[in-house]
């Protein structure tokens, strides 16, 4: 599957728990925006060490670099690409 | 869930009641707030409801329309607004004149500004600049460590090292200083590592924006305003209309706050917490009913007031074109006790949050993710909690010294820890999916049972002097009697 089909699937089950049905684009701002939380960036972060195997701890983390879907898959292409993620 | 700003609240089918209607969603009051009489008006009705509740309305009235008129000379004119309504620095000055009577100095604000400000802009500068220039340093990949190093290691020399006259004033003006302004330095400093580059107007623009902050940024650093800074018209507008709401919604609450002060204690005479837990330890308690009375108004008076607090703030960054979600947010309706962690004090969750919950948790255990998230809310909830409060009243070092205030701050540790272990057990059980629970459970059982905790635990949130053995003493008499 597409990467950030991967991602958005992810977010729209993540936003579904919480009781969150309303719909949401690419470039939405969720974090800041307030639809999702610290505990569901937890998740976010978890989702994609596992996944796409990023380390957090080396390219250091911050909520913005997680906002939205676009950053998101900025973050995994970076990834994959070898370039070091700004956070 | 904070409360979304830009979106529709979709969770549920049709029309909810508002007491404030959602003028942002109307086309036609948007272009309105875009022309120069819709801004007037929106200014106005904001300058009224603030002039109410703040004494220096004026000054930011005149500030916040020239931001609404020239958007594109916000940072600057944030920056000049603060340092023109906090004389250039906020700085406690009631301890620096008792060291000055104490030692015998004169203190004026030439001195101030030479031996202390200055340096310490400078030094901020200069950490800033080092972060930016060198991101993959040892400075640049964990700040906070060595800020609080420093910070420390001056708060060391100030209590113990053989200083007198101006050189003790000054050690101690620098310790206050630093501890006023700690985490807008750390959020710079984090910011400039993710740009590449100090841009220091920016950063020094959010050092105690005149909106008004404790030692919590509000809202957070730079990028963070960034992301949320109004970028056109249209979102200028919406930002406006959504900043006069809260403050007449501020204004609605602090009536409430006000009668509900006059009702709690003049009319049914229920003493405060404080005066509950002084008779008590004195001997001489007052009856049991009267102390839950006092623990539940104090409680309720304590959420009302910071509530008004946070949306006077927050209704100000709006009107300055920042899009900010609100500091307190229905705390009331958590139905987690991590859910009114959010809710109640927003932005001092987000400080903990991005300073020690995240660096810890992207770092240990994490072949365990329960254990990761127990041992990154300890982190934050707990050992962070107390560090910012420790460094936030770092006065009473000076007024008890350094052993005795470390000692005093066992009744703090304790609710942090009772906090922390709650928040942990909230968050990984928010993880585990749960069955539908019915309207009862959502609405009034669970909050119910969220509000009880913060309720119990506020009998330990407390950075004075004083044992914790009495205030267990107090929390078993309030349930025995005894």
């Amino acid at each position: 599957m597409d990467p950030q089909q991967e991602i958005r699937n992810f977010i729209e089950k993540l936003l579904r728990k919480k009781g969150d049905l309303g719909p949401f684009d690419d470039a939405e701002s969720l974090i800041l925006g307030g639809r999702l939380e610290s505990i569901d960036a937890v998740e976010i972060v978890m989702f994609l060490e596992n996944r796409f195997g990023l380390n957090f701890a080396e390219i250091g983390f911050d909520q913005i670099s997680i906002d939205s879907i676009n950053l998101i898959h900025g973050l995994v292409r970076s990834h994959d690409s070898g370039e070091t993620a700004k956070p | 869930m904070q409360q979304p700003l830009s979106l529709p609240a979709t969770t549920k089918k049709g029309r909810k009641f508002r007491l404030i209607p959602k003028f942002e969603d109307d086309p036609r009051i948007v272009s309105f707030a875009q022309t120069v009489v819709g801004k007037l008006v929106l200014l106005a009705i904001f300058g009224l409801v603030l002039s109410t509740m703040d004494e220096g309305w004026k000054m930011k009235l005149a500030f916040l329309s020239a931001m609404a008129f020239l958007p594109q000379l916000r940072w600057l004119l944030v920056l000049a607004c603060t340092l023109v309504l906090t004389s250039f620095f906020s700085l406690d000055q009631g301890f620096l004149n008792s060291i000055a009577r104490a030692e015998s100095v004169q203190l004026n604000q030439l001195k101030l500004a030479a031996l202390v400000l200055l340096p310490f802009v400078l030094a901020c500068a200069a950490f800033m600049l080092l972060a930016a220039l060198r991101p993959k340093g040892l400075f640049a990949r964990r700040p906070l460590p060595w800020l609080l190093g420093i910070f420390f290691g001056l708060l060391l020399i100030a209590c113990y090292a053989p200083l007198h006259g101006s050189a003790r004033l000054v050690a101690w003006a620098l310790v206050f200083v630093f501890s006023s302004y700690f985490w807008f330095l750390a959020y710079a400093i984090s910011d400039c590592v993710a740009v590449g580059k100090a841009n220091l107007l920016h950063q020094f623009a959010t050092f105690r924006a005149f909106w008004g902050s404790t030692a919590v940024p509000i809202p957070k650093g730079t990028s963070h305003w960034r992301r949320i800074e109004a970028k056109t018209p249209e979102d200028l507008a919406v930002t406006m209309i959504k900043g006069v709401k809260l403050m007449v919604w501020c204004l609605l609450l602090s009536y409430v706050n006000h009668y509900y002060a006059i009702v709690v204690q003049q009319k049914l005479a229920i003493p405060n917490l404080e005066q509950c837990l002084n008779a008590f330890t004195g001997g001489k308690p007052f009856p049991m009913v009267v102390n839950w009375a006092s623990l539940l108004g104090d409680f309720l008076e304590g959420l009302l007031w910071f509530a008004v607090w946070g949306h006077i703030v927050i209704a100000t960054c709006r009107m300055a074109g920042f899009r900010a979600l609100r500091n307190t947010y229905a705390p009331l309706s958590s139905r987690t006790v991590a859910e009114y962690w959010n809710r109640y004090y927003y932005y001092f969750k987000e400080l903990l949050v991005d300073m020690f919950f995240y660096p810890t948790f992207v770092r240990y255990f994490k072949r365990s993710p329960k254990l990761r998230i127990f041992f990154a809310t300890f982190a934050a909830a707990s050992v962070g909690n107390v560090i910012f409060h420790f460094m936030r009243d770092i006065h009473n070092v000076l007024k008890w010294g350094l052993p005795r205030s470390i000692v005093g701050f066992q009744i703090y540790v304790f609710y942090s820890l009772i906090l922390a272990l709650g928040i942990s057990i909230s968050q990984v059980r928010a993880r585990k999916p749960h069955a539908s629970r019915g309207w009862l459970h959502q609405r009034i059982a669970a909050p119910a049972v969220v509000f009880s905790f913060y309720c119990l635990v506020h009998v330990f949130d407390s950075t004075g002097l004083g044992g914790l053995g009495s205030r267990l003493h107090f929390l078993l008499y309030l349930f025995s009697g005894r």
